[in-house]
């Protein structure tokens, strides 16, 4: 029970990282030279927060990926929708795709480094987008998976 | 004898359930103060605050999103009436941006620009816009090569992000307001009517002569 709510606790703390990041990245955004420091500073910390043993490094490496896709679960759901929809499985779901795009406003600067190119008629960067937050939780519980583990 | 720490117990640091608490205390917050917006559905509010409050309230609470046609057939647009670099502002009832609910450019060649949240900014046929219920043409009182720019200017966003909600100074993200308000501001010209939040609404209140209404 103790661990289910540590495990929330952090997945929570991930969101208000992530709200707070949100803000000043999208507050920044007329100066990119601001804005992507920000957003790549914000993957920073999400980094070395899971692998703080009093932070998410306090939990085990599979609490710590359940904790991450419970943070990034909005994006999850509806970007999964998109790829679905772009593959043509899934009806056209605009609400949806807003969603992914306000929980992801801290990467959103860096979607505009994506090259120019379409894939089955989308581009590039509809697709980086609506990968990006499968790509987090893969790249994030891949970056701690390996660290000191907290003092009991 | 200092305590023995629990084996079982990991120490979490206290900031951790602390900052928890701020998401679900935000969105709570947000939730309650745009479900008691009180205002009309149109005209959408000015102001940032507001406007984000009505957004919200209509968007999300009444499901107005971006309006749907209240009818099956509309008139095709005048192609012939076009020149490159025209405002063309489109409304489908009880849109959450206002009293239109779209907004693009004229480019030329009966292409305008076309933006959603799915397919991102691209070039589109000018008769995608006969969907909509109400359109209105608009020509910024400026000589007719610096529209024809304002439209080379905006053809050059099809393909990069489209943004609903980007900030409204955002050099690299763009909603549909903002490619029309953008391609104009790279000219040295602001064609909107002054307000924080570039929709659709402000375009239509900026400087330009009504070529057409419907």
């Amino acid at each position: 029970m103790q661990r289910a709510l540590h495990v929330l606790a952090v997945a929570g703390h991930l969101a208000t990282v992530q709200l707070i990041a949100g803000t000043l990245v999208w507050w920044l955004s007329p100066w990119p030279s601001l804005s992507l420091p920000l957003a790549v500073g914000w993957l920073v910390l999400l980094i070395v927060d899971l692998r703080h043993p009093r932070f998410a490094g306090a939990l085990s490496w599979w609490q710590r990926s359940l904790a991450l896709l419970l943070a990034e679960s909005p994006a999850v759901v509806f970007g999964v929708w998109n790829v679905l929809y772009f593959c043509g499985f899934a009806q056209r779901f605009e609400l949806g795709a807003f969603v992914v795009q306000l929980w992801l406003t801290p990467l959103m600067p860096l979607m505009a480094f994506c090259p120019d190119g379409a894939v089955l008629g989308r581009d590039l960067w509809l697709w980086a987008l609506s990968l990006a937050p499968m790509g987090l939780i893969i790249g994030l519980a891949l970056a701690s998976y390996r660290c000191r583990q907290a003092a009991r | 004898m200092p305590p023995v720490p629990d084996p079982n117990r990991t120490s979490l640091h206290p900031l951790v359930p602390w900052s928890a608490g701020i998401v679900p205390v935000v969105m709570l917050t947000a939730l309650i103060w745009a479900w008691t917006y009180d205002g009309p559905d149109t005209p959408a509010p000015r102001t940032g605050g507001a406007f984000v409050r009505h957004f919200i309230h209509y968007g999300l609470f009444k499901g107005y999103a971006a309006g749907s046609p209240q009818n099956e057939q509309n008139p095709l647009l005048p192609v012939g009436l076009l020149e490159a670099g025209d405002v063309i502002v489109c409304g489908n009832t009880r849109a959450v941006y206002g009293n239109w609910s779209h907004a693009t450019i004229y480019l030329g060649n009966e292409a305008v620009l076309g933006q959603d949240l799915l397919s991102g900014i691209r070039s589109d046929h000018v008769d995608t816009l006969a969907t909509y219920d109400h359109l209105r043409i608009l020509r910024p009182r400026l000589p007719a090569s610096t529209r024809a720019a304002a439209a080379g200017t905006a053809a050059r966003y099809v393909g990069q992000v489209f943004n609903l909600m980007s900030h409204p100074r955002d050099p690299w993200q763009w909603n549909c307001s903002r490619c029309v308000e953008g391609a104009y501001r790279s000219q040295g010209f602001d064609i909107s009517d002054g307000r924080f939040w570039i929709t659709p609404d402000a375009l239509a209140a900026g400087t330009g002569d009504v070529v057409i209404e419907r």
